[in-house]
């Protein structure tokens, strides 16, 4: 991948499962030069839409059971893509909650939407026969870059 | 990361909660079921330590922000203290520290 962060991994559909993940991914990130604060960004998102999928266990006999999360930075952004199989979901078209109103209503859930598009800059999603793709991409500040380069 | 730690203690008129480690999808509803137990047992204030939790998702977030409603509502206070920086951000960052009574020690929370 060149001057580019690229990391590929699998992961079963269990909760037990993400700890590890997210820690590693977590390691990936700041190891690669990017900083606590935006590596942790994108660790809770990737984690929310991952524990959702999961909660949901959504699998679709017949077809690959794990999530593949992809990682990938250039220039000035990165970018985490979660492929997995499912009915079709398109979480980016769910109403954002009004987090004014929504715990005096005795919500207690619904938060990871919301924490997905507060520190993720886009969110796309598309759905082909059974397989989904959920790409979510943030800007890289420019001192994370220039270390990331000196890292590489 | 750790799993969910919890420890209670009742100090006066309030009963002090130390969560530690990862309040997360996975650990929200041990936490949740745990504060339930507590909410009628809080004479008046329910202060939460924070200081060993290394991780929150939006699954703990809710849990907390939901009992602070729950304890609003019966006239009582949810203190959240000692919060760990990392933790602290990204609450800012989110928009959910006015959710919260928030105080910097377990001391401020329990004598404020």
């Amino acid at each position: 991948m060149g001057n580019n962060l690229f990391l590929q991994k699998k992961i079963k559909r269990n909760l037990d499962e993400l700890d590890s993940f997210r820690e590693s991914f977590l390691c990936y990130l700041t190891e690669n030069g990017i900083e606590e604060e935006t590596a942790s960004h994108f660790e809770l998102c990737a984690y929310e839409v991952i524990a959702n999928i999961i909660e949901h266990d959504s699998a679709i006999p017949g077809f690959c059971d794990d999530i593949q999360v992809i990682f990938s930075a250039e220039k000035n952004y990165g970018q985490v893509i979660l492929n997995y199989s499912g009915p079709e979901f398109d979480l980016t078209k769910r109403p954002l909650p009004d987090i004014s109103t929504h715990f005096k209503e005795g919500l207690k859930r619904g938060l990871g939407i919301y924490i997905i598009h507060k520190l993720m800059d886009e969110i796309w999603y598309t759905h082909n026969e059974g397989e989904n793709s959920l790409t979510m991409k943030k800007s890289i500040p420019d001192n994370d870059r220039i270390k990331i380069e000196q890292i590489l | 990361m750790a799993a969910l730690t919890y420890s209670r203690e009742k100090r006066g008129k309030s009963v002090v909660v130390k969560i530690g480690g990862s309040l997360d999808a996975k650990t929200a509803p041990t936490l949740d079921k745990k504060l339930s137990d507590e909410v009628d047992q809080v004479p008046e204030k329910l202060v939460i330590s924070m200081e060993k939790l290394e991780y929150i998702a939006s699954a703990g977030m809710g849990t907390l922000i939901n009992y602070n409603e729950i304890m609003s509502k019966k006239g009582k206070k949810l203190i959240l203290c000692d919060l760990p920086d990392k933790i602290t951000k990204i609450i800012k960052m989110l928009g959910f520290i006015n959710f919260f009574s928030i105080c910097k020690t377990l001391d401020d929370a329990e004598n404020g």
